[in-house]
């Protein structure tokens, strides 16, 4: 343990900012509403899987952060000149296609939460994805990292309005300890779909981008290293009261819900109307979060991979191939949630499809890079961690398969 | 011109027409123009062979031999050839990778490369960065080609890149970065930013003491930090002694104190107190951004003399906006600017000419202050007075506005149209 002194401090307030906010945008409007559904349909015996998933998405993103500060390029980058074009190429393709299905599930969590709140989804999605287009395309890298930080800070509601739910604390510290297990197709499928949601692909590229963007080098990675484990941290925490949240109302009532807009309205009659719009609050803010941040991790990516200027520090006219795949991501997600009527089940099928072939291949890459000693020098995996990611990687795998199947079988 | 991507994978055929392997990468010594293609890296049944690039006849699609469409032929049958051991670099260590492009002064990424026989020999001609290059490399190209039309080439000239990566061990060492002397520092120091840590370093490694000083002095502020932190005290020190006193005193303000002094200890005695000095004074003063480079001269020169003197002086310091005159207590008596003595008389003396009531500030001037003095008198450099009247350094307008300027105008990126081109016409467009 480091020892801790303000100077200690200070460093480590300097470098905060990509872990933290990489892990709070996992819980966006896919993860809340899994963990949801994962309460209000198994109350509180889904808790304990938050452990193992909060280690693995800590062994993974501190590989991704341990990878920029030791190189100073993105994992695109990487991938391109160490894996040749063809690879990179097909990783990205899939990248883009599964980043744009996941922010056009984002949106659907802004016109969701939105008419939660009275607003029609024809006023609310435009708006906010002009909102989040100027953010980016008008700040700089700093501002850009003080807005999303700021937004990091809403996801306290889910603690006030899972504390409003009045759990069972002593049945909630149970059931988080001693894992229970369950063999019924739907316990599996949703325990599935906890870990799917938790560890994403785009995140392992906007963490790297991110780390390298903040230009922070190896001798300030130690600081990092804190920003990704406490981020974890939080994520976890607030996917904790997400679960408590439906758990102690909805699923000890009986009640159904299929999404996250869903569990607020079911909220307000149990919990009281308080807690149910903290909740819809919650929601709104993580999918406007997550629909700034997936476009623009995409969009970093693919000019990384194929050597496009980028960087959001640099002006539209200098950075054009980056910023028009920025603002086409945004503007199909929020596009196709307008359309009337429009059934996205099997769009948001082939997404998780690809996002389960992907997200392997992604963390074999990831490995394979950090233990090049000529690329990470004595930065490079130990061999604790590769033991750890190693076993990871082959459960994620497993974990995959598993899901890939059960949505074919489905 | 043949691309490297169309002929990778290629079957390797001997005079009997026999194929050997099938070529791995190529490897070529690196010219100021061309790269010549020096070997060529043949994967065989046995293993990877080099074969010296002396026994290649003839690349493409031999008529007498429609087994293939494209092969590399060989002038000696298999057992005649010889093998090469020459570390040469490697095409393959180029693909893919970021080389900086010093004509339009970024960085690009190679997507394909382009070779081309220039005065007999074969060479490396060209990089490719374009899409097209990538579609080409995809195999898209070859089934979707007409489809593609939109699609523009784009090849930078091999004379104007410049590998940014280190190759394996010594070979890096034949990488001289020659090119680089090309770009104004403050190109350079812009794409430093773009840049790892380790490419920072390594480009500054290539750099001469001068212009690496001008490029540090240009950067920003974390790029300097980074280069820094990569560098021996060593080198820092004597990077330092090649910038002027308040320059090398503005980068010492962003290192941590305890170096700072050992780098001062490393330094000569005369800069290092200079230095010591401006750094005592407070950041935002006048003292803090003054250059202690100015021309002072006698009031008995003949405007004949000063012009005489300033070309023995030329080229330090290098602008030079004002004369100071002084009499024989170093009082500061007046001032006269460049233009003027230039129009003068030769024989004129000087005294008659100056200008006596000046503007002067003082060591703890605020820098707005000093701006706005600069400013109002329309002045491009006004003198630091110590508190007896004697001339201690002189403020230009660059520098008062270097101050002033909120990092956030700094960080905006010029766009590239503006980027100094080379003048010697060989310019494409």
């Amino acid at each position: 343990m480091a020892k801790i002194s303000l100077r200690n401090l200070l460093l480590f307030l300097a470098v905060i900012g990509p872990g933290i906010i990489t892990a709070n945008v996992d819980n966006d409007a896919g993860g809340i509403a899994t963990y949801s559904l994962a309460g209000a349909h198994f109350g509180y015996s889904l808790l304990w899987v938050l452990i193992p998933i909060t280690i693995m998405l800590v062994v993974v993103q501190e590989i991704c952060a341990r990878m920029g500060a030791a190189t100073g390029k993105g994992l695109a980058d990487l991938i391109r000149e160490n894996f040749g074009i063809k690879i990179t190429f097909y990783v990205m393709l899939a990248l883009v296609f599964v980043n744009i299905t996941n922010t056009i599930s984002e949106f659907a969590g802004i016109a969701a939460s939105g008419e939660i709140f009275g607003v029609s989804r024809y006023i609310a999605v435009p708006l906010a994805a002009l909102a989040v287009w100027w953010i980016v395309v008008k700040g700089s890298y700093k501002s850009v990292e003080k807005i999303f930080l700021f937004a990091c800070l809403f996801y306290v509601s889910y603690l006030i309005s899972g504390v409003m739910a009045h759990p069972q604390w002593g049945d909630v510290v149970k059931n988080t300890l001693v894992p229970t297990f369950n063999f019924s197709s739907a316990y599996l499928i949703m325990l599935i779909g906890m870990i799917g949601t938790t560890i994403a692909p785009w995140m392992q590229f906007y963490l790297q981008s991110s780390i390298v963007e903040k230009n922070i080098k190896r001798e300030d990675y130690k600081y990092s290293k804190w920003d990704v484990i406490v981020g974890c941290i939080i994520a976890a925490v607030v996917a904790f009261f997400i679960v408590i949240a439906t758990a102690s109302t909805i699923f000890k009532s009986g009640g159904n819900i299929v999404d996250a807009a869903d569990a607020a309205v079911a909220l307000i009659p149990l919990a009281g109307r308080f807690a149910g719009l903290l909740f819809a609050f919650g929601l709104l803010n993580a999918s406007v979060f997550a629909a700034s941040i997936l476009p623009l991790s995409t969009a970093y990516s693919v000019s990384e991979a194929f050597g496009w200027e980028n960087g959001v520090n640099r002006k539209f006219s200098e950075a054009k191939r980056f910023y028009i795949l920025y603002t086409a991501i945004i503007v199909i997600g929020a596009a196709v949630i307008m359309i009337p009527n429009l059934s996205l089940v099997f769009l948001m099928y082939i997404s998780q499809v690809l996002n389960g072939v992907l997200l392997p291949v992604i963390l074999i890459l990831m490995l394979y890079l950090a233990n090049k000693k000529p690329l990470m020098g004595n930065m490079k995996n130990s061999k604790t961690i590769n033991i750890i990611s190693w076993a990871s990687v082959v459960f994620l795998v497993i974990v995959n398969i598993f899901m890939i199947t059960s949505l074919f079988i489905k | 011109m043949v691309y490297y991507s169309q002929l990778i994978g290629k079957p390797v055929i001997a005079k009997d027409f026999k194929v050997i392997g099938r070529l791995k990468d190529l490897t070529f010594i690196d010219g100021y123009k061309y790269a010549r293609i020096s070997a060529i890296i043949c994967k065989t049944k046995t293993g990877i062979r080099k074969i010296p690039w002396k026994y290649v006849i003839e690349l493409g699609d031999k008529i007498n031999d429609t087994r293939f469409k494209v092969g590399v032929y060989l002038n000696v049958e298999e057992n005649e050839l010889g093998y090469s051991k020459k570390e040469d670099l490697s095409l393959n260590s180029l693909l893919d990778r970021q080389l900086l492009d010093v004509d339009g002064a970024r960085i690009i990424r190679v997507n394909d490369i382009l070779l081309g026989a220039v005065e007999d020999k074969f060479c490396v001609v060209g990089v490719d960065i374009s899409a097209k290059g990538i579609s080409r490399r995809l195999g898209f190209l070859r089934y979707f080609g007409e489809l593609l039309p939109i699609l523009e080439e784009h090849i930078v000239p091999w004379e104007y890149v410049e590998p940014l990566h280190k190759q394996t061990g010594e070979l890096h060492l034949k990488c001289k970065m020659d090119r680089l002397v090309n770009l104004h520092p403050a190109d350079l120091a812009d794409m430093m930013h773009d840049l790892s840590a380790d490419q920072r370093v390594l480009i500054f490694d290539s750099l001469d003491r001068k212009k690496a000083a001008e490029t540090l002095i240009l950067s920003q502020p974390e790029v300097r930090k980074s280069v820094f932190k990569g560098m021996s005290i060593k080198r820092i020190a004597e990077l330092l002694g090649n910038m002027s006193y308040h320059e090398a005193a503005t980068i010492l303000t962003l290192m941590p104190s305890i170096e700072n002094e050992e780098i001062l200890r490393l330094m000569r005695k005369e800069s290092a107190e200079n230095i010591k000095k401006i750094l005592s004074y407070d950041r935002r003063s006048a003292g803090a951004i003054m250059s202690t480079e100015f021309l002072t001269i006698p009031d008995y020169f003949t405007v004949r003399q000063v012009i005489a003197f300033l070309r023995k002086k030329m080229p330090s310091p290098n602008r030079i906006h004002y004369f100071y005159v002084k009499n024989r207590d170093n009082g500061l008596m007046g001032v006269i600017s460049l233009r003027d003595i230039v129009l003068a008389n030769p024989r004129a003396k000087v005294i008659s000419l100056i200008k006596k009531n000046i503007i002067t500030v003082r060591i703890n001037t605020p820098v707005e202050e000093v701006f706005n003095l600069m400013n109002k008198y329309k002045l491009l450099a006004l003198p630091v007075l110590s508190n007896e009247g004697k001339i201690l350094g002189v403020i230009r307008m660059s520098n008062a506005l270097n101050a002033l300027i909120p990092q956030s105008v700094k960080r905006q990126r010029i766009p590239n149209r503006y980027k100094k081109k080379k003048q010697n016409g060989k310019n494409k467009s």
